[in-house]
């Protein structure tokens, strides 16, 4: 069998725990202990206590493997592998204990005592290692290392899993430990049972993304939906799926986010937002049509829509709603993601499903900045407002504000990605709103704001009666959706 | 002549590089699989072949169904790569007209089908219907946290096959231990019919 000494020793970064000390970064080049203690120093025995299944030991890299047995007895550089559905169990009297699991590699490279002071260094090509040292009077300084992790021991009881292609974690079953992946630095356990992963944070994000379970397909997500999925839950919503739907769906959930929070969910690409404040359910319906967005705009026939649910909530382009949410007594929010935006004209509109009259919200980002969102001008009742000439009044804001209820099913905007200033400049500005987030808001209440929105677009344009700028030569087209026959919905 | 000098060398211009792609799309070779010498079932044999897997840059079809059986039987008392894969077949591991060559680097989407059997993974819907499917075995395994992100198509390091390997046995010890997917719910409202939109109305 060829030997080769393992390049990856060369990698190895240390962590040292009991007073939380790093050492080098570079383990060295051989790991073997020093020929003989120095005075004062006691080397420790490494005793095998429990064998399961196929378990070689070697007393050096030099040496020749053996079958490990229970009661042997090894000096400081030994050696462990073991095998499929195997584990080894060794003690370092009096008070540490260290478990290979299956598929794995250790090397115990030092076991010394030095006064009161135990060092104790292991080396962990691959798998999963688990590290015990029982509450004694002596200070121990542990360490033990892997090619892509380090793990700091501050309690009583670890372990360390470094295997590729996944992702190293560490344990503590007791007491406080340091983990140390890359330039990251985490301190995490202490009474109970802690995990931290590598690619996360902290303890608390790894708990947070092991809580969530993506039914669909957690790959399929971008990072931003995948955090969107995980607030919910870690705010209390309840994360079920629908197989009829076939859509995961949150239901009795915190409510919709504050508009602060929502401008921090927005990540790359374009995001649409539906919220509402209020016991029911509605359901998001985003629609476009790509191209040239004048010459769409002049005849908006959108060919491409995303519905939560009966697979209409992906689209080719990457678009997608990746969950339904039913509501509850505090509202709710649904979201649709789009990685690749096309250029062109974009819909959004809220279906009333079931409850009771609240309000809605329609909000767009593009790249992580609002977009301007143009909808027809609504007065209390949710009536749509003319001028005396007859025609709508189109308002612009990046935060459409709106009644909906089960009679006044009709609430919808269009705006553009990337935004068109020229285009956009057609609507009249309306003052800024924001959706009430206290629960049980009365629809009556909640109105008043869109209300105060009319009034104010009404000043801005002089006059009620007024007619319409002549300078819009063809008033954009809003998309009003009705119960009519379906268009084919885009296969996948 | 000129005319038909440089149509010829135009030719040969665009047909080198399509012939040199098409040498590049083999799949890998691994030179001399571990199971030419250590293909027995006593200790020093099984674990050298486990830890020196772990060294090796590609995992041969050879190797990995010699690994299969090891993690399943304790053992191989297969002769060679032929009758392992005849034995694979014949549990049903894989499919019948498997042919690839034990040199060959195996693909991920192969080894989830034998996976997939050994582990009693039912899957979902697709899988139900194909269960010899490449793809949606690797959807499945990689939706359990057997298998990394992965496509059919990619191979496995000797490190990554041992560590699917100790993920396979991780899986065993904790199968049926939580269910990712509470009770379904209440059926939801299909979606209402929806038309072009029209200009809007005047009053």
């Amino acid at each position: 069998m060829p030997h080769r000494l393992p390049a990856l020793f060369g990698y190895f970064a240390a962590i040292i725990v009991g007073p939380a000390l790093c050492l080098a970064l570079e383990a060295p080049a051989n790991s073997a202990p020093a020929t003989g203690p120095a005075a004062g120093v006691e080397q420790m025995k490494i005793v095998i206590a429990e064998v399961k299944g196929l378990v070689q030991v070697r007393a050096d890299e030099n040496a020749a493997w053996q079958a490990a047995k229970v009661g042997m007895e090894l000096d400081a550089g030994a050696e462990f592998r073991t095998g499929p559905r195997s584990s080894v169990t060794c003690q370092i009297p009096p008070d540490q204990t260290l478990v290979l699991d299956r598929l794995g590699t250790v090397k115990i490279a030092e076991a010394i005592k030095s006064g009161n002071k135990i060092k104790t260094d292991m080396i962990m090509k691959y798998g999963r290692t688990s590290y015990d040292i029982e509450t004694a009077g002596a200070e121990h300084e542990s360490t033990i290392r892997s090619p892509s992790s380090t793990l700091a021991v501050r309690g009583t009881s670890v372990s360390l899993y470094d295997q590729p292609p996944f992702t190293p974690e560490a344990d503590s079953f007791h007491g406080r430990a340091l983990f140390r992946s890359g330039q990251k630095k985490s301190f995490f356990g202490g009474k109970k049972f802690t995990s931290i992963q590598s690619n996360e944070s902290s303890a608390a994000q790894t708990a947070l993304s092991k809580t969530v379970v993506d039914p669909v397909s957690s790959a399929s997500l971008t990072s931003s939906e995948q955090r969107y999925i995980a607030n919910e839950t870690s705010r209390g919503a309840i994360l079920n799926f629908d197989s009829t739907a076939n859509i995961p769906f949150v239901q009795n959930g915190p409510g919709p986010d504050s508009d602060s929070m929502l401008a921090s969910i927005a990540g790359p690409g374009l995001d649409v937002f539906l919220r509402w404040n209020g016991n029911a359910n509605l359901n998001m319906v985003v629609d476009l049509e790509a191209g040239d967005q004048a010459k769409v705009l002049s005849n908006f026939n959108p060919n491409e829509f995303l519905y939560p649910g009966f697979n209409l909530n992906h689209l080719p382009n990457g678009g997608n709603i990746p969950y339904d949410d039913r509501g509850g007594p505090r509202g709710g929010q649904e979201a649709a993601f789009f990685p690749n935006p096309p250029t062109g004209v974009y819909g959004v509109s809220a279906i009333f499903v079931s409850g009771k009259p609240v309000d809605l919200t329609f909000n767009a980002f593009l790249n992580g900045k609002p977009l301007d969102l143009l909808a027809f001008e609504v007065d209390s009742a949710g009536n749509f407002v003319t001028d005396a000439s007859g025609n709508f009044i189109l308002v612009k804001n990046t935060q459409i504000v709106r009644p909906t209820s089960a009679s006044n099913n009709d609430v919808s905007a269009i705006f553009f990605s990337p935004a068109n200033s020229a285009l956009e400049s057609q609507a009249i500005p309306e003052p800024p709103l924001t959706l009430d987030p206290l629960p049980g808001t009365t629809s009556q209440q909640a109105a008043a704001k869109p209300k105060t929105a009319a009034r104010a677009s009404a000043s801005a344009r002089g006059n009620l009666s007024a007619p319409a700028r002549s300078s819009v030569a063809k008033a954009p087209v809003l998309p009003t959706f009705h119960a009519s026959s379906l268009p084919s919905p885009r296969g996948r | 002549m000129m005319r038909s000098f440089s149509c010829r060398s135009l030719s040969a211009l665009i047909l080198l590089p399509l012939l040199g792609m098409l040498a590049g799309c083999q799949n890998a070779q691994v030179g001399h699989p571990l199971t030419e010498k250590l293909s027995g079932n006593d200790l020093d044999s099984q674990l050298g072949f486990w830890h020196s897997l772990a060294e090796r840059h590609v995992t041969s079809n050879d190797e990995a169904f010699h690994g299969l059986l090891l993690y399943v039987d304790g053992k191989d008392d297969s002769a060679d790569y032929s009758q392992r894969v005849a034995l694979l077949k014949s549990r049903g591991m894989l499919p019948a007209n498997f042919s690839g060559p034990s040199h060959q680097a195996v693909d991920r989407g192969i080894l989830a089908v034998c996976i997939v059997k050994v582990l009693n993974i039912k899957g979902g819907l697709f899988l139900h219907l194909f269960p010899q499917s490449q793809r949606y075995a690797v959807r499945e395994l990689v939706f359990d946290g057997v298998y990394p992100t992965s496509s059919p198509n990619q191979t496995f390091s000797g490190t990554e096959f041992v560590g699917v390997v100790g993920k396979m046995e991780d899986y065993q010890r904790t199968a049926g231990a939580s269910s990712p997917v509470e009770e379904a719910p209440a059926i939801s409202p299909p979606p209402p019919t929806l038309v072009t939109p029209v200009s809007s109305p005047k009053t």
